[in-house]
């Protein structure tokens, strides 16, 4: 089927949208409303705030993951209603499946935000075979799952292949890549917390990605949450 | 159609174009590679030429 534009630069728009509440909301405090649910009410388009919600995965979580807490009743109604508007189907990409699998346990967990983590259905078999740089790739575009108490395979993965991780972190910052240089540093950072074996140094990462490279503002917020994973800053509170 | 405190209306769940334009934006892949400053073989002339048309450098009033 011709992928038409439209849908996409819409939703597209939304992410951004959605993406600078989130990076708001990471500075500011929660508002009693909700984030996501906030965003999907003041919506001109429900449909495509429902789908930037289903694009930023767990990521709509980050202000609450990130603090230590359970995200509030309304933005996990918010993420039901966007997981029941777009539902993952058939054939599509792991990543897809995986981050849908990630924000349906959040907010499936009852108590605290590290309790119990579900295993998710995907596993991440088809990532333990493939070469570094498809590795990075994928792991790019997973970035939103390099949040703490949102365990998976893949950040078990991500912590055993580390070398890999910051191989593609290098690889990156050299084709100038920033967004994915910002993912990927995600990545290493919770390694590095993780007791990684072979930990990058990313206080350089993160200086020349937040000179060069906030060109977005889903980008914006994927560095803030890098800053606040980077052992520097956990050492420092 | 679920029964939603936070939504007036029921969202329809998405066609196939609606889920496609999704996975398009979670699957986007990695950006092209931003070239580095080259040389330009054509710049030179521009270059020459603007330095040869530049005003000279002011003297002091006593070389004058």
């Amino acid at each position: 089927m011709p992928l038409s534009n439209a849908p996409v630069a819409a939703y597209a728009a939304s992410v951004e949208s959605l993406a600078e509440c989130l990076h708001e909301a990471l500075r500011e405090p929660v508002p009693s409303d909700g984030v996501v649910a906030g965003h999907v009410r003041r919506a001109a388009d429900t449909k495509a705030a429902l789908a930037a919600v289903r694009v930023l995965g767990p990521d709509v979580f980050a202000p609450a993951l990130l603090a230590g807490v359970l995200p509030g009743p309304l933005d996990r109604e918010a993420v039901a209603e966007a997981l029941r508007a777009f539902p993952v189907g058939p054939g599509e990409p792991v990543e897809a499946i995986v981050l849908a699998e990630a924000q349906a346990a959040v907010i499936a967990r009852p108590e605290r935000p590290d309790a119990g983590t579900r295993q998710h259905r995907t596993d991440a078999r088809t990532l333990a075979d493939a070469d570094w740089v498809s590795f990075a790739q994928c792991l790019a575009r997973m970035s939103p799952l390099a949040l703490p108490g949102c365990e998976s395979a893949v950040a078990e993965l991500a912590r055993r292949r580390s070398l890999d991780v910051s191989r593609g972190v290098v690889r990156a910052m050299l084709r100038r890549d920033y967004p994915t240089a910002a993912r990927l540093a995600r990545w290493s950072a919770l390694v590095n917390g993780r007791g990684a074996a072979e930990a990058l140094r990313l206080e350089p990462v993160v200086a020349h990605v937040v000179q060069c490279g906030s060109s977005s503002a889903r980008m914006a917020l994927d560095v803030a949450v890098l800053q606040r994973l980077s052992p520097a800053r956990q050492e420092e509170g | 159609m679920s029964t939603s405190t936070l939504l007036s209306r029921p969202v329809a769940p998405a066609t196939a174009q609606e889920q496609a334009a999704v996975t398009a934006l979670i699957s986007a892949p990695e950006a092209a590679v931003s070239g580095a400053p080259v040389y330009a073989p054509e710049a030179a002339g521009l270059l020459l030429s603007l330095v040869l048309l530049s005003p000279k450098e002011p003297k002091e009033p006593g070389e004058r």
